[in-house]
């Protein structure tokens, strides 16, 4: 599903090249479970910005769902993410000023789908937010906000899905709930998931591991 | 693009920040609702000058000539087809039934002029009833400042009549000429041989012909031209007059559509400044549409539709506004229009202040709009400051060079001429730079300043005129351009009044006798001493036409189509007078005055300056004078600057003694009264002895100017008070757009545990300080431009008044120090627990 080649990454600075990433190598399956993990500081946001297409590489070459990104347009990563790719976020993200049911139906709309209310009630009523259809992020609670950022993250049911400290900003009883409707979707939707986390519980909980130190990544 | 999805999103982000993106469009609204209006006001005279075009001379063709014409010119003129009207203008002293006496405009008519239009009377019937018979129609303010009645009677030389009704409106005058030179209109037949004619060449003679068949006129001017040209006849049409007309007006009203112009300008750096502030917002929510998929061009184009929208709310408010003020403006333009003009709505107009008001709003939020476009996908985990979102240079240059183009073709627009638009853009230009590096300087010095203040709410006040999403800029801009346009039209009112008042006052004299026949000379000086009057100067004047410059011809000068002399030169009359000396008000500034003429040698002339530029010639050039049909020929001795305001007798052309004595000439006198009482019982026995001299009261002038000069500052005052407003609107929008950092800020400090007293202080000391910066950087252009003005083209002094200074300063500042405190009254008053559980 994603590959990454020989990654690198680095920046100028008045020392000379700085390299935040260094000869990654990475390669990850259709429905795959796996998350980073590193110290403050390794560069597991700048690995996660490039795997989803959010950022370029300084050089090396990356694969998602077959396609090259490394060589395609802002435009066309674009239209990529919006099909392929879902985003969880650790301050979940949702656009302030649209209601749950339309923070849903965003990703759908820009696709150029017509209908998609039906749709995005549906994903709302599977992360059990029925009864805060019409809320706005601020009427929300952090897991609820949470539950409507995986709920549109599915919306165009993603080949993979990036979540980046999905559970950071929440209480423990509500991250293991986040964490089990991550997990059940992962595998109802064989979505790939890729979990960037401090939280090494969370990290087990992964098929697979892959630790970021030093700019290189070493599997556990 | 997904256009529909882009609509949508415009809508939903914006249903929840209505309130905030209609602040932004209050401040273009006072713009368009002032170009519009004048826009409208401007199509409003045209189409009245065209629909009553004819009333404006109140005859197809005139021929006015002030000296005797010959015979067959005389002859030609009255074999036209058609009806004749013949009328003798000349200003006279009139008594007025014993209570005053005071020069007026005599305007002597026979016939049936005005042949369109009618002479607005009261009562109605006087407009016919006073001629015939001994009947006076009397201007309304001499038949107010005289207390005259219908029935009373008026003399003119030692003619007595009787006046029959006052006189409003005529056509083809202003209320401005009106109130300049109050008109009295008698039958011509009851001068005709007295002595009242006898005023040499200041008799106006005028022949108003109504054609038999109109559409003759141009053939007729064309026939008539040559002779006319000769014979220093003017002839006047319609068409002349109406664009006399239209040159005056078009000035004035270009300079109120310019003012107009500077408004919206003002008002759309006003939203550029809130479109920025809002974007820097934005940016969060930016990053997230591009992660779930959306191109930075759809991401701009949300904000583009909304900001489009803003534009169309902001002008069709102004449209709205503009309605009300199309409505006034005719009454408070009402003294300088010629026709009277009904409240008409030009679709053209407002078309265009909607273009304008929307199109300013879009150029002036591109740079944001393109920085929305440039936020990266990647910011949503890694936070990004809006300033490292770059543009390229190119778009940058498109940006400023759109702006650039988009002023300078509106100015072209308004001014209609491109030497004038760029003038202005680029005195713009000079503007705009000045106040940014004077905004980037406040800020430095506010940075240095905020560490060595000890107070702590002193420090925070002032730091706020530096930290990010600082308001200084545009309020120094906004409310800095307003100011200095108000304060540069106070300040020359200012300073024409008191030059006025200066002329007057002293020692100075207050009135001068002209039209003194020259053997009237010992029993006048006998009857000014008699009268307790000071005798102040003696002027002998000679009246004469230039025939020639260097050798050229008048005609040919007229007829090269290179020649840059203008008309009034070569045309006028000239008054000219001698003297071995010059006066205070004169300074020669090339070449060198002798004040008597030795024999044998060229008649050695002073030339003023200005009319010398003029007729293109420098000292030693030859001009030819026909003195009394004598051709004289002299030579520019000398070049020499007047002060024309002085108001003392001053002339173009200066004689030495020895050459002009034996030419026939008249006398003038000025002299200094007291005080009114003597002024007028002077007067009413200067009329009595000796009808035929006339007098100018230089106190009534001054009186006169001074009201006139009010109108017109009203009028313009009432424009440019609306730039201030227009600033001050900016200043609340910008504290709007601010609001919410204020929110974060201020709950912080009272989490910490601030006194909402100790915020208002804050925010008070914040909002003194921009407002002492804004007034005071806006004073001092206001002073710069007012000297220039007083400088270049009112060639008056420049008087520096303190009083006129403080007020707008200290009104200018309390009300920014006032409004600042009320926008931000609530926000210091909202409590900390609230503001975080809306996790803003």
């Amino acid at each position: 599903m994603l590959s990454l080649t020989n990654v690198y990454k680095s920046f100028e600075n008045t020392k000379g090249r700085v390299d935040i990433l260094k000869a990654i190598n990475l390669q990850i399956k259709a429905g795959e479970s796996i998350s980073i993990v590193g110290p403050s500081g390794s560069g597991k946001t700048t690995l996660l910005g490039i795997c989803a297409s959010l950022d370029h590489v300084s050089s090396g070459k990356i694969s998602l769902d077959g396609k090259d990104i490394t060589a395609m347009s802002e435009d066309a990563r674009a239209k990529l993410r919006n099909e392929k790719v879902g985003f969880v976020f650790q301050s979940f993200q949702l656009l302030p000023t649209l209601s749950a049911l339309e923070n849903v139906m965003v990703p759908m709309e820009l696709k150029g789908l017509r209908n998609v209310e039906q749709r995005a009630r549906e994903l709302l009523v599977m992360v059990g937010l029925e009864h805060r259809i019409k809320h706005y992020p601020i009427q929300l609670s952090g897991g609820e906000q949470q539950r409507v950022a995986i709920a549109r993250a599915f919306a165009n049911e993603p080949k993979i899905l990036f979540a980046d400290e999905p559970t950071g900003n929440l209480d423990a009883e509500t991250s293991i709930y986040i964490e089990k409707m991550l997990f059940d979707l992962n595998a109802e939707k064989n979505t790939s998931l890729v979990i960037v986390t401090h939280d090494l519980e969370l990290a087990k909980k992964t098929q697979r591991s892959v630790r970021i130190n030093n700019s290189e990544l070493t599997e556990l | 693009m997904n256009t529909t999805w882009v609509l949508k999103m415009a809508v939903r982000i914006g249903r929840q920040r209505m309130k905030r993106l209609l602040s932004f469009s209050l401040s273009i609204v006072l713009g368009v609702a002032a170009f519009v209006a004048i826009d409208s006001f401007n199509l409003t005279i045209q189409q009245s000058m065209d629909d009553e075009s004819t009333e404006l001379l109140g005859a197809d063709i005139s021929f006015n000539h002030s000296q005797v014409i010959s015979d067959s010119l005389r002859l030609a003129i009255s074999a036209i087809d058609g009806e004749h009207s013949e009328e003798f203008q000349f200003n006279s002293m009139v008594q007025f039934d014993g209570r005053g006496t005071r020069l007026a405009l005599v305007r002597a008519l026979s016939g049936g002029f005005p042949f369109y239009g009618e002479l607005e009377t009261l009562p109605t019937s006087a407009a016919n009833s006073f001629q015939g018979k001994r009947g006076a129609l009397v201007a309304k303010t001499l038949m107010i400042q005289f207390d005259l009645k219908v029935g009373d009677s008026i003399q003119i030389g030692v003619q007595k009549f009787e006046v029959q009704g006052q006189v409003d409106k005529a056509p083809g005058q202003t209320a401005m000429s009106f109130a300049a030179a109050p008109p009295v209109y008698i039958d011509a037949q009851y001068i005709i041989g007295t002595p009242l004619l006898e005023k040499g060449s200041r008799v106006k003679y005028v022949d108003h012909v109504k054609l038999k068949n109109r559409a003759d006129v141009n053939d007729l001017e064309k026939q008539f031209s040559k002779a006319a040209e000769r014979e220093f006849v003017t002839i006047e049409t319609v068409e002349k007059r109406k664009d006399r007309y239209n040159s005056i007006l078009g000035n004035f009203n270009k300079f109120l559509a310019i003012i107009g112009f500077v408004s919206i300008l003002l008002g759309s750096l006003g939203i550029a400044s809130s479109v920025f502030a809002y974007a820097k917002e934005s940016k969060e929510m930016v990053a997230v549409l591009r992660c779930l998929g959306a191109t930075g061009r759809e991401a701009s184009a949300i904000f583009f539709v909304q900001i489009f929208v803003v534009g169309i709310i902001g002008s069709a408010l102004g449209i709205v506004l503009s309605l009300g003020i199309q409505y006034f403006l005719p009454t408070i333009l009402a003294f300088i229009l010629p026709n009277e003009l009904e409240f008409t709505v030009f679709y053209s107009s407002i078309l265009t202040g909607f273009a304008l008001g929307i199109s300013v709003t879009v150029l002036f939020s591109l740079y944001p709009l393109l920085k929305i476009a440039g936020v990266a996908p990647m910011s949503v985990i890694r936070a990004v400051d809006f300033s490292e979102v770059k543009i390229t240079r190119s778009k940058q240059l498109i940006i400023a060079l759109s702006m650039v183009v988009y002023v300078l073709g509106f100015s072209f627009l308004i001014l209609k001429s491109f030497y004038s638009a760029l003038l202005f853009s680029a005195a713009l230009g000079v503007i705009v730079a000045v106040l940014y590096f004077f905004s980037l300087g406040v800020m430095r010095l506010a940075r240095v300043l905020a560490r060595r203040i000890k107070s702590y709410l002193w420090r925070q006040g002032i730091s706020n005129l530096y930290r990010p999403n600082n308001q200084t800029t545009t309020i120094v801009f906004t409310l800095g351009m307003g100011t200095a346009l108000v304060g540069m039209l106070f300040f020359v009112q200012d300073f024409l009044l008191t030059e006025l008042k200066y002329s007057g006052e002293g020692d100075k004299p207050n009135m001068i006798l002209f039209d003194v026949k020259k053997d009237q000379k010992e029993e006048l000086l006998n009857f000014i001493t008699s009268s307790d009057v000071e005798l102040k100067e003696q002027v002998s004047i000679v009246t004469m036409r230039l025939k020639g410059i260097k050798g050229k011809s008048r005609e040919e000068l007229k007829s090269d189509s290179l020649s840059t002399i203008p008309k009034h030169v070569l045309d006028r009359e000239y008054r000219v007078t001698y003297r071995n000396e010059l006066k205070e008000s004169e300074e020669i500034v090339a070449g060198k005055w002798k004040g008597v003429h030795q024999k044998g040698e060229p008649f050695e002339v002073s030339l003023e300056e200005r009319t010398a530029q003029q007729a293109g010639v420098v000292v030693g050039d030859k001009l030819l004078f026909s003195i009394s049909g004598v051709p004289t020929e002299v030579v520019v001795g000398s070049i020499r600057k007047v002060n024309w305001s002085s108001f003392t007798t001053n002339f173009t052309v200066l004689f030495p003694e020895g050459v002009l004595e034996k030419a026939p000439q008249f006398l003038s006198y000025s002299v200094k009264v007291s005080d009114v009482e003597k002024s007028a019982l002077f007067q009413r026995d200067l009329v009595k002895a000796f009808p035929n001299v006339s007098v100018i009261d230089l106190d009534l002038i001054i009186d006169t100017v001074t009201t006139l000069l009010d109108q017109v500052v009203l009028a313009i005052r009432f424009l440019t008070i609306l730039c201030v407003i227009t600033g001050l609107i900016v200043l609340v929008s910008s504290v709007v757009t601010s609001k919410y950092q204020r929110i974060k800020e201020n709950v912080l400090l009272r989490t910490i545990g601030a006194s909402i007293k100790q915020l208002l202080a804050i925010i008070g000391i914040e909002f003194f300080a921009l407002g002492n910066i804004a007034v005071l950087v806006g004073l001092v252009l206001a002073m710069v431009l007012a000297w220039l003005s007083s400088y270049y083209f009112l060639e008056v002094n420049y008087v520096f008044n303190a009083f006129v200074s403080i007020s707008i300063y200290v009104l200018l500042v309390f009300t920014v120090f006032v409004l600042g405190l009320f926008l931000n009254r609530k926000i210091v008053r909202r409590s900390p627990i609230e503001v975080l559980r809306e996790e803003i």
